[in-house]
């Protein structure tokens, strides 16, 4: 089945005198798509987005929206709509008015204007205030106007900018559904942004890791969570934060093995011949995540470290415990009925299939 | 947008501009004019002399030309009046209204009556209670005094410092106040030392704003002095109505008197935005 | 925020502010009422305490005052007008001044400066420009209509003098109204316009359906300012047109001026103030009123 391509970023670079808040991101929406621009603050996904809406032009690229080249194209005429992190309903209108002025600008007949209003202030729930001057609503009615206008218009593809930051804590987990559901209801492309990982990881098709400007990696939710990259994504995605450690990748007896302080590990099978060979003697950053370590009373495979624990943090029905792997702090996650107190000496089980290795300059990951 | 709406905005915009200057520097260029070219067609003086302005300060000189004579006094004395008069006026209608002001933004103070009578001052027009003002001062003795137009003038700006300072004042926090107070200061203290400094452009600018309004008053000046507190706008109308004529002078007059107003105007310039973000604009 | 102010903010807050308005204003004003119901002849050698009462003769003698209605008459007409023009000149060069461009500080600087004129000056300013062999005629007029330019005499007829004082008033105030306007409009958070945008709109349209709307009251309270303002007009009048020709451009501010000061008829100025500020403070409160009870 070929699956059709909404939006082509090609190689978007945008500066602010010298700061160069997107440096060479590309990267494509297919069609039906819920897409996710995933990065801390300040990491150039926002201005990302404005760029592809036609609010700030690029100094180096070009975007392609159902391929036609929009790059130097007003945001009027590029088939978007954006949703505002601060919604910016318009006050002194009705909802009614907020809805249909997308519709109205398209010089829709009143009755048509008419039918679509009603038709998503219905999905929306927002039936009942339609004569409400919009300046009156509270936050979440105001999203859901924000949303529902930029709906109206039948976007090519539908940006979001945040959308809930400023949505209550509570009401969040329900919106993110509504979106959800909303977007498949009608089959819309969307390019959400957020900072907020577990947001992406719920919502989207695909995702697409940025900081500083660059664009790391793209892929599935689940791709991203198993196969990070690099360092940075690696710790981004996952709650709570990938583990990593230090450590030296030595020769023994013919073996490979990481040695992290004292401990040793044989990580015979995880290198290919070339890769062992280039870095053997080396440092290099190891990764394991939290939810991947087995905590154990006694050693029982080669895969057992011994650690000490230092603090236990009680979440719910898990246990988070802080332990000492020589030097390094490791976390991991267990149930709580295992019976372990501060400073208990206990094994830490490091599954080699689980254990991400990074180049330690690049941060790039080697295995 | 397109080249031809820009053009066109451009254009537009350029005719304005001209509207504005144009009046102003055919009166200039008068003020430079001697008397064969004060009926010309043409803009700039082929004979530029600065007669006309010389001829403004020479004392009670006989002007007279093509047949018409005419009695006019320097400009000296109208204008120091003006400093005078309008300078003292401003401070005291800038303290009282910083003082007003400062009672009804935390505390409601002066009660709805005082502010809406300052109010009454600046919307009826002067003329129509010029004349009993004209009763009383030449019952008080105060008719062509300083004194009296200098209380006159700060009664009636003394709303706008009010109204500006207010804005200011509403801007500062009050706990900032109450910090002060409770590390020991008395509460008049707390006034000069702490929220005055702080609202320092509130005070230029509604200082600035009533120095202009109060050095272009006519109407009170006129019917109020006579010879001893003759302030500029007056002498200026004199001039006018006496010397119907006598363009050149005119014209050098008009471009003396616009010389503060300018200067002062400049200077708020640079407030403006913080002036019509602070009250104006509500 | 009302608690009870100590007693040293008290006194500041209210004893100067009253001592200058009542000494100033307030005494006169109770005056005022006084006067207006005297005969009173100033030259006649006696004070005003001694002038016999005159019942309702003065207020009775303003309404068929063919002089008086014509100035109130013909001060309404020029504020409306002037009003309205320099409103409508206004929001066209607020329009144009939104966006960046080149020379825009510069543009903004000469806009203002009109406004910092004494209006003495101004009308100075016109007296000269619009005189016999001003540039008005000779120049600008005459490159349209030829020599018959050189006829007009613009002081001389009620029309073009009136026009005059138009033009005076239009020319300094115009930017008083752009400045509220275009801060107004400015002040239009950029996010809304940015959402209008996204959503198709044009330039036009956004300036229409966005930005003026969200500045209504502000467009209300420029229009009543000015509206206030124009009301009184008396300098220019006085120096430009001295009310000439005959009485035809005699606003009511100069005619009370003349009641009182050309005329000594103290207690009849008197008397019209009075009328004036009933009729105004009673339009005032049917605004405030209206303003209000839209809420």
């Amino acid at each position: 089945m070929m699956v059709e391509v909404k939006l082509e970023v090609e190689n978007l670079t945008k500066r602010f005198g010298d700061l160069v808040a997107v440096n060479n991101v590309s990267f494509e929406v297919r069609e039906s798509e819920f897409f996710s621009l995933l990065g801390p603050s300040g990491c150039g996904k926002t201005t990302t987005l404005r760029c592809i809406a036609g609010l700030e032009m690029p100094d180096e690229g070009k975007i392609i929206i159902k391929g036609r080249d929009v790059t130097t194209l007003p945001p009027q005429q590029r088939g978007i709509s954006l949703v505002f992190q601060e919604f910016a309903v318009f006050p002194h209108m009705t909802v009614y008015e907020n809805l249909a002025f997308g519709l109205r600008v398209r010089k829709f007949s009143r009755d048509e204007i008419r039918k679509k209003v009603l038709a998503i202030a219905e999905s929306l729930h927002l039936t009942d205030q339609l004569e409400v001057k919009a300046g009156r609503l509270g936050l979440s009615e105001q999203q859901r106007i924000a949303l529902g206008r930029s709906i109206a218009v039948e976007p090519e593809i539908l940006l979001l900018d945040e959308p809930l930051t400023l949505v209550d804590a509570k009401i969040k987990e329900s919106m993110r559904r509504e979106l959800r559901r909303l977007q498949k209801e009608l089959n819309i492309t969307i390019l959400y942004v957020t900072h907020d990982q577990l947001e992406a990881m719920m919502m989207s098709d695909r995702i697409a890791v940025m900081n500083a400007g660059r664009l790391l990696q793209v892929g599935a939710p689940m791709e991203i969570y198993e196969n990070p990259q690099n360092v940075f994504v690696a710790r981004f995605i996952g709650s709570p934060t990938i583990n990593i450690l230090c450590a030296k990748l030595e020769r023994e007896n013919g073996m490979l093995k990481l040695i992290i302080n004292d401990v040793k590990l044989d990580v015979s099978g995880k290198f290919s011949k070339e890769v062992g060979e280039k870095y053997v003697g080396r440092s290099v950053l190891l990764g394991i995540r939290p939810e991947d370590l087995l905590i154990l009373k006694e050693k029982e495979s080669k895969y057992d470290v011994k650690c000490k624990v230092d603090m236990i943090e009680l979440l719910g029905n898990r246990m988070e415990v802080h332990m000492r792997l020589g030097k390094e702090l490791v976390r991991a996650l267990t149930l709580i009925r295992f019976d372990i107190r501060e400073g208990d000496e206990i094994f830490l089980r490091l599954y080699p299939e689980k254990i991400y290795i990074f180049d330690k300059e690049t941060e790039e990951r080697i295995v | 947008m397109s080249i031809v709406t820009k053009a066109l905005k451009y254009i537009c915009v350029g005719i304005f501009l001209l509207w504005i200057l144009v009046p102003v520097a055919w009166m200039v260029c008068l003020a430079f004019k001697s008397y064969p070219e004060w009926r010309v067609a043409y803009f700039f003086p082929k004979d530029p002399t600065l007669s006309n302005f010389i001829i403004l300060f020479e004392p009670k000189r006989i002007i007279g030309m093509m047949g018409a004579t005419a009695i006019v006094d320097p400009v000296t004395l109208p204008l120091i009046n003006s400093l005078i008069v309008v300078g003292i006026s401003t401070v005291i209608a800038v303290f009282i209204g910083f003082f007003t002001a400062y009672g009804a933004s935390r505390y409601n103070s002066p009660g709805p009556f005082s502010l809406f009578f300052t109010l009454l001052t600046r919307m009826l027009p002067p003329a129509t209670f010029v004349t009993p003002i004209m009763v009383y001062y030449s019952n008080l003795k105060l008719l062509d005094t300083h004194l009296g137009l200098i209380l006159l003038y700060a009664a009636v700006t003394v709303t706008y410092g009010i109204w500006i300072l207010k804005g200011f004042i509403d801007n500062i926090p009050r706990e900032w106040e109450e910090a002060a107070l409770l590390e020991g200061a008395t509460h008049s203290q707390v006034i000069f030392r702490v929220t005055l400094p702080l609202i320092k452009s509130g005070l230029v600018v509604s200082g600035l704003f009533i120095f202009l309004l109060n050095w272009a008053e006519l109407l009170f000046a006129l019917v109020l002095t006579n010879v001893n507190a003759v302030t500029l706008p007056v002498h200026i109308s004199k001039y006018v109505g006496a010397v119907g004529q006598l363009y050149g002078p005119q014209a050098a007059l008009g471009i003396i008197s616009s010389l503060v107003p300018l200067i002062v105007g400049y200077m708020i310039q640079k407030h403006l935005v913080t002036a019509f973000t602070f009250g104006m604009v509500r | 925020m009302s608690t009870r102010p100590p007693k040293s903010v008290s006194l500041l807050a209210n004893l100067p502010i009253n001592i200058l308005l009542y000494v100033t204003l307030i005494v006169p004003f109770i005056l005022m009422i006084y006067l207006a119901f005297l005969a009173w002849n100033p030259a006649g050698g006696y004070e005003w305490w001694q002038a016999p009462i005159a019942g309702l003769n003065n207020f009775i003698r303003a309404f068929s005052d063919a002089r008086f209605i014509a100035a109130l008459g013909r001060t309404v007409l020029f504020t409306m007008a002037v009003v309205g023009v320099e409103f409508l000149l206004g929001l066209v060069l607020a329009y144009l001044l939104l966006g960046e461009f080149r020379g825009k500080r510069a543009a903004l600087s000469v806009i203002i400066y009109p406004l910092m004129l004494p209006w003495v000056v101004v009308a100075l300013i016109f007296y000269l420009f619009f005189q016999d062999y001003g540039p008005v005629n000779n120049l600008f007029l005459k490159g349209i209509i030829g020599e018959a330019a050189t006829n007009i005499h613009w002081f001389l007829s009620p029309t073009t003098a009136f026009i005059t004082l138009l033009i005076a008033d239009i020319w300094q105030w115009t930017p008083f109204m752009f400045l509220i306007l275009y801060s107004g409009l400015s002040a239009v958070s950029k996010r809304l316009i940015e959402a209008a945008q996204v959503l198709g709109a044009s330039n036009r349209t956004i300036f229409w359906r966005i930005q003026l709307p969200l500045i209504r009251p502000l467009i209300l309270v420029a229009l009543v300012l000015r509206a206030l303002e124009a009301f009184k007009v008396f300098d220019i009048a006085y120096v430009m047109t001295g009310g000439g020709p005959g009485t035809s451009t005699e606003t009511l501010s100069l005619y009370i001026y003349r009641v009182a000061i050309e005329y000594h008829d103290i207690s009849y100025a008197a008397a019209l103030s009075l009328i004036i500020l009933i009729i105004l403070v009673a339009v005032i409160r049917v605004f405030i009123w209206y303003s209000f009870e839209r809420r």
